[in-house]
């Protein structure tokens, strides 16, 4: 599911190749791995905050402040596309004056959005490891074992 | 998938709900100086447009070889300076003689 959201945001990520309207109904697409994403971790993103500001360690409170940024900056582009789009919202009937901010905010933070998920990802990186690892094992393993 | 399917409903809805009053907060960024500042500029960044897509087919790529680099660099910088920290931390610690570690 990781990956798919990984995939996805990258495709939703390249306007230039997918032309504005395919980018901007990718971009709604997206927001169901997003969600899921979410959904997956929700413990995690219970437990931390709690812990925050208890007995927890720098890593963990700086992994913490990162994930918070990174989901407010998603929520920012995600606004900022929609104050800006120009096919998805006319079809389904709304229709929107795209002002030069919201298109700036939306061009600028997309691309710093980036570099944060490269970060993001090497926080998590171990965890990462750990499941491609045990996907790989499962997969080498003949079916009935 | 048990993770996933369990009040899936409810947690779903605090998500959005957190979302919206976010975004909705946000919004009002639309009526800052900054942003009439910003308004007042014509738009100059026509990038994926309709009618100025790339038209050879390693145009089409770049995006994509961008996205690479802006996120497998600060991933590959993060990663390193990590396993850094952490075998320079580990190095400290060997090199610390018995017994001052519980001082």
């Amino acid at each position: 599911m990781d990956a798919l959201l990984l995939v996805s945001f990258m495709l939703a990520s390249a306007p230039q190749t997918t032309g504005v309207a395919l980018h901007e109904w990718i971009s709604f697409l997206f927001l169901v791995p997003f969600m899921i994403h979410i959904l997956l971790h929700w413990r995690w993103i219970i437990t931390t905050p709690l812990k925050f500001f208890g007995r927890s360690s720098g890593d963990a409170r700086f992994n913490t402040l990162w994930d918070l940024t990174l989901y407010l900056m998603m929520v920012f582009v995600v606004l900022s596309g929609l104050l800006i789009s120009e096919v998805a919202l006319p079809v389904l009937g709304v229709a929107i004056e795209p002002g030069n901010f919201w298109f700036t905010m939306h061009h600028n933070c997309s691309n710093l959005l980036m570099p944060m998920l490269g970060i993001h990802l090497a926080l998590h990186w171990s965890w990462i490891v750990r499941m491609i690892r045990s996907a790989l094992s499962r997969q080498a393993q003949p079916e009935g074992n | 998938m048990e993770r996933l399917t369990e009040n899936w409903f409810s947690r779903t809805l605090i998500i959005l709900v957190i979302s919206c009053l976010v975004a909705w907060c946000m919004y009002y960024l639309e009526f800052t100086d900054w942003a009439t500042a910003i308004d007042a500029t014509p738009i100059d960044n026509n990038a994926g447009r309709e009618g100025q897509r790339p038209a050879q087919a390693l145009l089409y790529i770049l995006p994509f070889i961008k996205e690479v680099v802006l996120i497998g660099v600060p991933l590959a910088l993060t990663v390193l300076t990590k396993k850094l920290y952490l075998s320079g931390q580990r190095l400290i610690s060997a090199r610390k003689p018995a017994g001052t570690e519980s001082v």
